[in-house]
């Protein structure tokens, strides 16, 4: 009861402010005038009565003032005044306002740029029912990568597992040809146990969602972009790979699946899968790690709970399909979903996060330094408030409110740029096709909201305790002593900033140098103008013969267009990050189990067209398709299985029970990189891709273009379509495309690097001008009479520089320090270049230094300009 | 002149006393308790203010807008529910208290 009253009084005298202040003025008012009255009644003369009426009452003010402390609007009322004194103060200096708000906006757009990316990849959870009940399983060998493929019969086993888990869903990704009205493309899909949408809690946009034998159901995004978003669309056949199934329903635009970066096309019944697949079926076998296993954990059952109950049940199955097997079950937190993105960038994020604050701490020097660069008369006025009374606390509250105006001003500021930038880096590293988004979601605001306020306290706080600290004469005065003595903190401030400044550039040269490396060396074939589609003739249903005659047509055709120069096909693309080992056997017995070392099937001129040297032997020859059985191996393959021997004329073959050597060496071209820029090739084996046995009718055609790279591509998509419609041309890139997706990380590393480095430089170099003009004014008449004694303005000037470079040797030597300090778990994100690489460090210095020493140059030429008669001029 | 220090925290009770005998602008309150008291409370005039705000802060007091005897807008103060009931309270407490004392100083040493 009296707890409302309190809070009711308070909320009216806050928000009916006037109100009561005119009441309290009022009530007093009547008292001293009825008072009056009284006396006057009394016999007192009424100028006497009025006097005497005040004075018994005492000062109103003070009692007025009693008032609205006990109505506890008091704080209020005094933050409300620091708000407006600040405000004030901030008009008065609009220079120094805007330079602090520009550079705490740097600071807190840096953060949220990088905030905004550990969001959307990291900690955002998928948009499901209840997604903080969902649990990915994974297994894993010692402390090896988890792998988050098992058998369906597993799967199987596990829906009877009701104690720890209210349901599970299968899930086996899909590329598939869709035909549409006639007309053939690639679609990504899904293969989905019958439960997975009940399961997920998923509701359609239109039409029932439901996977069986003969129905499909599509993704709003493949909806909008394939059918225009017709409704009438619900009903109509299309062919999975030549299985004709009926659009069942289409799923919300928010819903993307498990994966939240990706958002397959089609998701069709998992029993379709040797139908679809056209193999044997998979989900038959008790050995085949072929699905992902999403489940919901049952109400009020923790993950640990259930991995104990469920990691008896896992180690029985693996036991009775493999007794020597040692993996065991987890279960992986699956709110955020499966996310490839998430696992590569979760150290570069971190180390992006630990650079980012740095950059903050940076800012906050800055401003702070900015602040104890405002005129002196602002410190004669902090100097007056003391001497008038006012506390401590309450003049740091002061200085906290200035910086909060401020940091608002920034923090939103900063806003709008943060989100654009964030977005473009996010389209960079998660590719246009991604259905990831940067959003401006609570937590976001809320992350603006504290950094600002932080910002804020860290940057007031500083100078209030420094002005708390400093006599209230010597301010008022505004002496020399106090003067230098703020100089003095002013230049650890700046050295502070030049030793961040330099971890940072470091920072960035590591980054950037790794990036240069991984784009540029050792790749073992030429990337100019090397574009590569792969053509998945799978979908015409045709056998080894006629897709084998089928690619010497595409072939020929492609190498009369003016804009190839060369082309051949390979099985498997370059840094295409997929393998394909078969074990080995040599002509001398010696067998490697599979999978062995890598295998690679390729066309005529396949070598000469991407540009990797032969170091002997000849290349595959249009002779060899009816000939005996060939090979090529690579300078590794040699070097590992034949030592210093030649390998040309020896023989190899596939590994396992009835592999024979069959396959003669003749040819051994350079090494180069692997199945990913990150990886060397390691021992690689080649055959003539129309030698092999089974049909592999999906290849990929890797050919050097002739001018624009994007017409090459354009006019070969153009030839094929116009030989057969039941074709599918996919992933049509250029490999320099190939190559960025592939440093995407790096790259978002140097980019956010870079900047985070030349905003620190920038802001350091103005810093150090700042603080420099500062020194040389406070010394100002030092120099005149210097001067007026003979002191040749040379003489001065290098005086003056001195003093920076003093300041300039000290930032950089902590900045060493820190970089050594802090740098060295950054190995694991490098490439070609250690955390403490001195070529990076003594460039980085040297930037540092150079734009400095210019920064420091102009407040020195300054002195040489003095007048000394006008400076030994009386202050 | 009869001056008597105000005992802490029996300001509170003398105004809501006063009070109770009806709606009462702050100088009425003041009058009140003297003309009651027949002068022999002197009153702080500022800190009378003070202490209607905090008790009508508190919720025992609450207040309406008049016309006073001698024609002037004045702000009067009446009881709430919670007043009454904290006034009953104090009375019985200051009773309790009063007697107690009393028996403290009429004891004789014989009684002991």
């Amino acid at each position: 009861m009296s707890r409302i009253a309190r809070l009711r009084s308070f909320l009216s005298s806050l928000f009916l402010r006037s109100r009561m202040e005119r009441g309290m003025e009022a009530e007093l008012r009547f008292h001293v005038d009825s008072r009056t009255d009284n006396l006057i009644a009394e016999g007192v003369p009424a100028a006497e009565a009025a006097r005497r009426a005040r004075t018994e009452f005492g000062d109103t003010l003070r009692w007025k003032e009693r008032a609205r402390e006990l109505r506890g609007v008091r704080l209020i009322d005094e933050c409300r005044s620091d708000l407006r004194y600040g405000l004030r103060l901030l008009r008065r200096s609009s220079a120094f306002a805007i330079a602090a708000i520009l550079s705490m906006a740097l600071g807190i757009g840096a953060n949220a740029i990088v905030f905004s990316l550990v969001n959307t990849i990291i900690l955002k959870s998928l948009p499901l029912r209840d997604s903080d009940q969902l649990v990915l399983f994974a297994r894993s060998r010692d402390a090896g990568t988890p792998n988050q493929y098992f058998p369906y019969p597993y799967y199987q086993d596990l829906l009877a597992a009701t104690d720890a888990l209210s349901g599970a869903v299968a899930t086996c990704s899909l590329t598939a040809s869709a035909e549409i009205e006639g007309q053939a493309e690639q679609v990504t899909g899904e293969m989905v146990s019958g439960n997975y949408f009940d399961m997920l809690g998923i509701r359609p946009q239109l039409g029932r969602l439901a996977v069986d034998d003969s129905s499909v159901v599509i993704s709003h995004r493949f909806w909008q972009r394939r059918f225009g978003g017709d409704p009438a669309v619900i009903g109509h056949t299309i062919r999975v790979n030549t299985h004709a199934l009926t659009i069942a329903g289409i799923t919300q635009p928010d819903f993307h699946g498990l994966e939240p970066e990706h958002s397959p096309d089609i998701r069709v019944s998992i029993r379709l899968q040797p139908l679809i697949n056209g193999s044997r079926s998979r989900l038959a076998s008790r050995t085949d790690w072929c699905v992902s296993i999403a489940a919901r954990l049952k109400p009020g059952v923790t993950r640990a709970q259930a991995d104990e109950r469920l990691k008896d049940g896992f180690a029985r199955y693996l036991k009775s399909v493999d007794p020597k097997a040692s993996s065991r079950l987890m279960l992986i937190d699956g709110a955020g979903g499966r996310s490839p993105l998430r696992e590569q960038f979760k150290k570069p994020l971190l180390a992006l996060v630990t650079l980012a604050g740095f950059v903050l701490l940076f800012v906050c020097v800055n401003v702070a330094n900015l602040i104890l660069a405002r005129s002196s008369a602002q410190r004669a006025e902090v100097s007056m408030r003391y001497a008038l009374g006012a506390g401590v606390l309450r003049i740091m509250r002061q200085s906290i409110m200035e910086t909060s105006v401020l940091a608002v001003f920034a923090g939103l500021t900063s806003i709008p740029p943060s989100i654009w930038g964030a977005r473009r880096l996010l389209s960079l590293i998660a590719g246009s096709d991604s259905v990831l988004d940067i959003a401006l979601d609570l937590r976001v605001l809320a992350f603006f909201l504290i950094v600002s306020f932080l910002v804020a306290a860290i940057c007031g706080v500083a100078p209030a305790v420094y002005a708390a600290r400093v006599n209230l004469i010597d301010g008022l005065k505004t002496s020399r002593q106090a003067l230098s003595d703020r100089a003095f903190v002013r230049k650890i401030l700046v050295a502070t900033q030049i030793a961040l400044s330099l971890m940072l550039l470091v920072g960035a040269g590591l980054f950037v140098r790794t990036l240069s490396n991984l784009r540029t060396t050792g790749f073992g074939f030429d990337t100019d103008h090397l574009i590569l589609l792969t053509i998945d003739f799978r979908l015409a249903g045709a056998g080894p013969k006629e897709g084998r005659l089928f690619y010497d047509d595409v072939l020929s055709r492609i190498s009369s267009l003016p804009e190839i120069r060369s082309a051949a096909f390979a099985l498997l693309p370059l840094l295409g990050e997929s393998g394909w080992g078969s074990g080995l056997t040599l002509d001398d017995g010696v067998h490697d189990d599979a999978p062995g070392p890598m295998r690679n099937a390729v066309g005529v001129g396949y070598f000469r067209t991407i540009g990797t040297p032969l170091r002997s032997g000849r290349e595959f020859m249009q002779s060899d398709s009816s000939g005996q059985l060939v090979a090529m191996v690579n300078e590794s393959f040699a070097r590992k299985y034949f030592g210093a021997g030649s390998a040309l004329g020896r023989r190899i073959g596939p590994g396992g029970r009835g592999g024979s050597a069959d396959y003669t060496i003749v040819g051994v071209t350079q090494d180069g990189k692997g199945n990913g820029v990150r990886e060397d090739i390691g021992p690689v084996w080649y055959v003539p891709y129309d030698q092999l046995s089974s049909g592999n009718n999906r290849l990929t055609l890797h050919a050097r273009a002739r001018g624009d790279a994007a017409r090459a591509i354009s006019s070969v998509k153009t030839v094929i379509a116009t030989m057969d419609k039941r074709v599918v041309v996919s992933g049509e890139r250029t490999i320099e495309e190939q190559i960025e997706h592939q440093v995407r990380a790096e790259r978002l590393l140097a980019i956010l690097g870079t900047f985070f480095g030349s905003v620190v430089l920038l802001l350091a170099s103005v810093g150090l001008y700042g603080v420099m003009t500062y020194v040389t004014s406070v010394r100002k008449r030092e120099f005149g009479i210097m001067m007026a004694l003979g002191a040749r303005s040379h003489f001065l000037l290098m005086t003056v520089l001195a003093q920076s470079l003093r300041l300039i040797a000290i930032g950089v030597a902590a900045g060493m320090i820190l970089t050594f300090c802090f740098f060295g778990n950054l190995r694991s994100l490098l490439s070609g270049v250690e955390p403490t690489d001195t070529g990076t460090l003594i460039g980085s210095a040297a930037l540092i230094i150079a734009v400095t020493v210019i920064a420091a140059y102009f407040p020195a030429r300054w002195v040489t300009r003095v007048d000394p008669v006008e400076s030994l001029r009386p202050e | 002149m009869n001056e008597t220090e105000l005992l802490q925290g029996t300001m509170d009770l003398l105004i809501l006393k006063a009070v109770s005998l009806g709606p009462l602008h702050g100088y009425g309150v003041l009058l009140r308790i003297q003309q009651i008291s027949q002068d022999k409370l002197q009153i702080q005039q500022g800190s009378l203010y003070t202490a209607l705000y905090r008790l009508e802060h508190q919720g025992l007091l609450t207040f309406e807008w008049g016309v006073s005897d001698n024609n002037r807008k004045a702000k009067f103060y009446r009881l709430t529910v919670a007043g009454r009931r904290r006034l009953k309270e104090e009375l019985a407490y200051w009773q309790r208290l009063s007697q107690a004392i009393s028996i403290v100083i009429a004891a004789e040493p014989e009684n002991i």
